[in-house]
């Protein structure tokens, strides 16, 4: 899939572990584990707002388009 | 309305499933009366032809003793295992959660064993064009035509869960 999902690097970057921002969030490290890995058909935007908020960042930190 | 549905399609395994072995044991147990004289109950030989007297029912079936009883037996077993998986194609439609691959393969195997009288009947019609009698159209063509429209609707039903286990998927990989 040519949208690469950086959240590995921004929660390196914010020293924050997986579990924690799952619980920040509100969804389970399972879901969590999906969107990182790049398995996720779809993201909500509800999802993408607590993900921005709690890292502090915006959306484009997080995803990427690679051509390919 | 489902569930009545197949609370019924239930019991009507059970019903018939009693049926079956009944008449599988006394099928057996008749040979046993008609070789060596022994009284077996629900059992009468009637001008060397072994009969079973079905009780409740009231039914009486002639037990064939030669390789017609091997058809009975399987035509038997195949609505046994008919029946069964009838149960199992509406506890699909039961279930919270329908769009699972085990329902996939519940409907897949229903539909295939509404298939399978299809090969009874090019056996059936290949006998009569061997034995060169003339072609009768008998009832088990418009049996065997019954299982083909069930097998239609099937595959029918079957696309649909296909389509909803695919958007189920996708939905539950929306984070």
């Amino acid at each position: 899939m040519p949208i690469i999902v950086n959240l590995d690097r921004i929660l390196a970057e914010r020293k924050m572990k997986s579990k924690e921002l799952a619980e920040i969030i509100g969804i389970t490290t399972a879901n969590l584990s999906i969107l990182k890995s790049g398995k996720a058909k779809a993201v909500r935007f509800s999802t993408l707002e607590a993900i921005c908020k709690a890292l502090d960042c915006q959306p484009a930190d997080i995803l990427e388009y690679v051509e390919g | 309305m489902k569930k009545i549905a197949y609370t019924s399609s239930k019991v009507l395994f059970y019903i018939y499933s009693a049926l079956y072995l009944f008449i599988m044991i006394f099928s057996i147990l008749s040979y046993f009366e008609y070789k060596f004289g022994i009284q077996i109950p629900f059992i009468e030989v009637i001008e060397n032809r072994p009969k079973i007297k079905v009780p409740i029912l009231g039914l009486r079936i002639n037990i064939p003793l030669n390789y017609s009883i091997l058809i009975m037996w399987s035509a038997m077993s195949y609505y046994a295992i008919y029946f069964y998986s009838f149960k199992e194609f509406l506890k699909v439609f039961v279930k919270k959660n329908m769009f699972e691959t085990k329902s996939l393969k519940r409907l897949q195997f229903f539909l295939i064993l509404n298939v399978i009288p299809l090969i009874y009947i090019i056996i059936l019609t290949v006998s009569f064009l061997i034995s060169g009698s003339a072609f009768r159209l008998e009832d088990d063509y418009f049996i065997v035509l019954a299982h083909l429209v069930i097998a239609f609707l099937i595959y029918l039903y079957l696309d649909v869960l296909k389509k909803g286990k695919h958007i189920q998927e996708e939905n539950e990989l929306t984070i």
